[in-house]
């Protein structure tokens, strides 16, 4: 057995120290130096260089100057860099610094790297030479590949947030990435969405151009703050889908909303003129989903397809209220009933629905109980995950803000599964506690009056 | 979100899996010690594995570099690991409460026996548990807890401590967790 006070770490093999090493900050590795003789050159080795936040925040206040500690890090490095991560917004650190690690970084074989610009900058070219890249993850660029460009081949997660492309290279661009699994795309310039809109003589939309080749890799698909006021991303997101024969899970999330007859009319007539086949498509989660009639029509389009998971969420309270623009989601009750009228009698229908159904109005229930008889579950499907309703009694002589609740649906249910689904049907400012009372009775106890008041509209 | 496979075990009636899971090996720690597993446990360590495929491995597997009260350890592991119907989770919380109850000594001992039996998992699990002592600690404390005798003159050490003036601060209290 090991003896207590023999130094036994330094003895071990270089590669398990290594591995170690791997596992700390940067800060916390480059410590390991003064620890003896033997340490001194052993953190130089590490091929994972990650500047985030951990490391922005322990460093002392006098020290501002990152760009010059990346630089000294980068200098004394000795051996393969595998990942380069720079997590941090720093005044400091100027795009021409990170053109500078990018020269550095071009002469190893980076498989995962990440940058956040701090104002949007044409990327160094060099990036585009990083043939054995597999994780891109780019924050506020613009992304100007050369003609030349040969593509990311081993490239399977790329995640863009605020990046931007010239007309027509977004495409360009995507197909010579055959191996992307993973693409998710958030606020992205007006330009990558124009570039895939096909604009006829009249100036109006017609069908949207599929990629110039299909994404076959292509399983998760994730597209933030995308609008759908505006027919250009509606396309842009069609164009993706189309193309995207296996995917699997689609994950949207909606921004400013304002009904647009234009865009329901376009999406009607893609979905029944453009034979969307989306036959893997499983998993579909809508997130600030209001229930417009746009909306609607995408929830359609995307029903020709055998979901069997179909998630809505709600903007929340904070998120209505901090966007100007947006209209006053439209009343649960008749989103449930839009919902029912799509859902009812299909075959297919998706087997989980998730969305919050809250509220004692008007013939909802009914709604519901049409709702619930169509949902085919399985034997094997387990049983929790049913549609949490609930009618609403409020005690106003209780503490704190207390809403009793019932579940309407005679199925049996699993209150782990109700509770883990419940705060993020709700999305409280403040959170909230749950708590099962009786049979099929449970009490939400919330912490602010307008998270209350909130669900009970 | 659950949305895992419902039937993660009974469905697969592979012949060579069942007889991996009924017949047994001897393995023979350096001190002589002998423990008898399961195939399929066994074979979570790439190593035996290999051996047990290149049939070198007659009926006893002699393992020299692992005493017995390590290899006991190991095997634990290994039999938690090849459970039917043991979950993701509960293999996990398993791990956490297998290493956090290590003392130091007994860490090395383990890293080292599964370094040389090639058991991924393990391996991945006590370097995180010994990473772990060394996360947001001053030199002196990390120097302390695993005996390491600095060998640094105390001008040398000035001088680095110039050299990389950023990284000394922002550390824990020299307290033990």
């Amino acid at each position: 057995m090991g003896g207590c006070e023999v130094d036994r770490i330094s003895n071990l093999p270089p590669d398990i120290i290594d591995n170690i090493l791997k596992l700390l900050s940067l800060t916390d590795a480059v410590r390991t130096s003064i620890l003896s003789r033997g340490w001194r050159y052993k953190w130089l080795t590490i091929p994972h260089l990650v500047f985030d936040d951990n490391f922005l925040w322990k460093l002392p206040d006098r020290h501002t100057d990152i760009a010059s500690i990346i630089s000294q890090v980068l200098s004394l490095h000795k051996g393969s860099i595998v990942k380069f991560s720079l997590e941090i917004y720093s005044p400091s650190i100027q795009s021409r610094d990170i053109d500078d690690y990018l020269l550095f970084l071009s002469n190893h074989r980076i498989k995962e790297c990440k940058l956040y610009y701090s104002s949007v900058h044409p990327i160094s070219l060099f990036l585009f030479t990083f043939d054995h890249l597999r994780h891109l993850y780019l924050v506020c660029v613009k992304l100007r590949p050369l003609s030349t460009f040969k593509g990311f081949g081993r490239l399977v997660r790329l995640h863009l947030e605020n990046v931007h492309f010239a007309p027509g290279e977004f495409k360009l661009f995507i197909c010579k990435c055959p191996m992307l699994e993973y693409l998710q795309i958030e606020y992205t310039g007006y330009n990558t969405f124009a570039d895939l809109e096909n604009i006829d003589f009249f100036g109006r939309c017609v069908v949207p151009l599929q990629l110039p080749r299909d994404l076959d890799c292509l399983r998760i698909l994730r597209l933030l703050l995308i609008s759908f006021t505006c027919i250009s991303e509606v396309s842009f997101a069609l164009c993706l889908i189309k193309s995207s024969p296996n995917m699997h899970n689609l994950e949207v999330k909606l921004s400013e909303r304002d009904d647009m007859q234009m865009t329901a009319e376009y999406l009607m007539k893609m979905r029944k003129e453009c034979g969307f086949s989306l036959s893997r498509l499983d998993y579909v989660k809508i997130e600030c989903f209001s229930g417009c009639e746009t909306e609607m029509e995408f929830v359609k389009l995307l029903l020709s397809a055998a979901i069997s998971y179909l998630l809505f969420t709600f903007p929340s309270f904070m998120q209505v209220r901090s966007a100007i623009c947006w209209r006053r989601p439209m009343a649960v009750s008749s989103v449930v009933a839009a919902i029912a009228d799509l859902v009812v009698g299909r075959q297919d229908c998706p087997r989980r629905l998730h969305f919050p159904l809250f509220g004692p109005s008007g013939n909802m229930d009914s709604d519901l109980h049409r709702l619930s008889a169509s949902l085919s579950l399985t034997e094997e499907e387990d049983v929790g995950e049913v549609m949490p309703t609930g009618v609403w009694h409020t005690d106003p002589t209780a503490h704190g803000f207390l809403v009793v609740g019932r579940l309407l649906s005679s199925r049996s249910f699993h209150p782990d599964a109700l509770q883990s689904t419940l705060p993020s049907v709700f999305n409280p400012v403040r959170g909230m506690e749950f708590r099962m009372i009786e049979g099929d009775r449970f009490l939400l106890k919330f912490f602010h009056a307008l998270d209350r008041q909130r669900v009970m509209d | 979100m659950a949305r895992k496979n419902r039937n993660p075990v009974g469905k697969n009636v592979d012949p060579e899996a069942q007889k991996k899971k009924t017949r047994t090996l001897t393995l023979k720690s350096s001190d002589g010690q002998e423990f008898s597993i399961s195939e399929s446990a066994a074979v979570l360590s790439i190593a035996i594995e290999n051996m047990v495929e290149d049939d070198c491995a007659g009926g006893v597997i002699p393992l020299p570099l692992v005493d017995g009260g390590t290899l006991a350890r190991v095997i634990t592991y290994l039999n938690k690991h090849a459970e039917d119907g043991a979950s993701d989770e509960e293999k996990r919380k398993f791990d956490e409460e297998f290493v956090s109850g290590m003392e130091m000594g007994v860490l090395f001992d383990v890293v080292l026996a599964a370094n040389y039996l090639d058991i991924r998992g393990l391996l991945r699990e006590v370097r995180r548990r010994i990473a772990d002592r060394m996360k947001n600690k001053s030199v002196e404390w990390v120097r302390k807890t695993f005996h390491i005798e600095s060998d640094f003159t105390p001008e040398e050490e000035e001088q680095m401590k110039k050299e990389f003036a950023w990284a000394w601060e922002g550390v824990d209290s020299d307290v033990d967790d």
